[in-house]
């Protein structure tokens, strides 16, 4: 499958009636935009198969369509898609810095419902939160460790060893210049 | 209010933090001093021990640091386990005494929330969680919503006639 695909694949089969979410908006545009091109007012499911084949739920009938116009489409609104995912993350982690900002529970960081929404945006907010780690340092490598399995650091490094040892390991990987 | 900033190489920090006093309105009454920069490496149970590299607490992720086979940190029984391995013992009086160091907990909701450390003058001083160190004259002025109820005071002899950190 072409990596653009991949990538576009988990934000491109949105489904009707979640909670509103940047991730939605970006779903209900191709659903508008989907709608605007086959004329179908009632789509509930979409997926870009190949570059040339676009398939539609209606219901619980699913047609395929050529779409060669629609994929150029999809590939302007991929650059959207990386705004709309800073942009949730932006959202979430603002909102857990105020909450947790005089906290010195780990654990009432880490369960924050803010921290479990950035875990949940998985690989993708990896680059994300290494930036963030690097321009705020701040704890952070719960979720890294959570999301990647890693655990660079060595065993008694203290937090400001371990997050340099986290961005070493962001630099090694590209996620970080 | 601001940033901290070097002048002639000398720091001074902002006079206020509205974000502190909007989690802890009892520091408007009382007044404080914010006495170092932001730093989420160290918390306030590593502040209150001494400690400016670590953040104490027991997870399973490297960078951090809790004593071995302590209680959890999530429990009053732990913070207080890691202050007695620490020399410290429960008392009742929060009064200053010259020969001991006291260190305050706070408490909300049967967890551990903050400690606070009592330095010569007979004022406290705090970390406020990843935030600023902050002197602040009683121990009243940080209960709150956020850190707690003020729940235990533990003391240790002053090691050789010294406070941690001073």
């Amino acid at each position: 499958m072409p990596l653009v695909q991949r990538e576009l694949e988990p934000r491109y089969s949105g489904n009707v009636g979640r909670e509103q979410q940047p991730e939605d908006w970006f779903a209900q545009r191709c659903r508008r935009t989907a709608r605007e091109r086959f004329s179908n007012q009632s789509i509930s499911h979409i997926w870009m198969g190949t570059p040339q084949k676009f398939s539609t739920q209606t219901g619980g009938v699913v047609r395929q369509s050529r779409c060669d116009d629609f994929w150029g489409e999809v590939m302007s609104l991929q650059a959207i898609t990386s705004n709309v995912l800073e942009t949730q993350f932006a959202f979430h982690a603002n909102r857990w810095h105020r909450d947790t900002r005089h906290t010195s529970s780990l654990t009432r960081m880490i369960t924050h419902p803010s921290y479990l929404r950035i875990i949940g945006l998985g690989p993708d907010a990896v680059p994300l939160l290494l930036r963030e780690l690097s321009q705020r340092p701040d704890h952070w490598l719960v979720a890294l460790n959570a999301i990647t399995g890693e655990d660079p650091a060595d065993e008694n490094a203290t937090f400001s060893e371990a997050l340099e040892a986290w961005l070493e390991w962001g630099r090694r990987r590209g996620y970080l210049a | 209010m601001g940033t901290p900033t070097r002048v002639l190489g000398l720091m001074y920090y902002p006079e206020r933090d509205p974000e502190l006093e909007e989690d802890c309105p009892g520091l408007l009454l009382t007044g404080y001093t914010i006495k170092s920069c932001k730093d989420p490496s160290y918390n306030c149970v590593a502040f209150a021990l001494g400690d400016l590299t670590h953040y104490w607490y027991d997870v399973k992720v490297r960078g951090y640091y809790w004593p071995p086979g302590m209680p959890s940190a999530d429990t009053v029984e732990g913070w207080t386990a890691v202050f007695a391995v620490h020399g410290y013992v429960e008392t009742e009086d929060s009064g200053l005494e010259p020969d001991f160091e006291k260190v305050a907990i706070y408490v909300s909701a049967e967890c551990p929330e903050h400690v606070a450390r009592q330095i010569a003058s007979g004022a406290w001083v705090s970390k406020m969680g990843k935030g600023y160190d902050i002197e602040h004259p009683t121990l009243e002025a940080l209960e709150s919503m956020r850190l707690g109820k003020l729940s235990k005071v533990m003391k240790r002899r002053c090691s050789g006639g010294r406070r941690v950190l001073e």
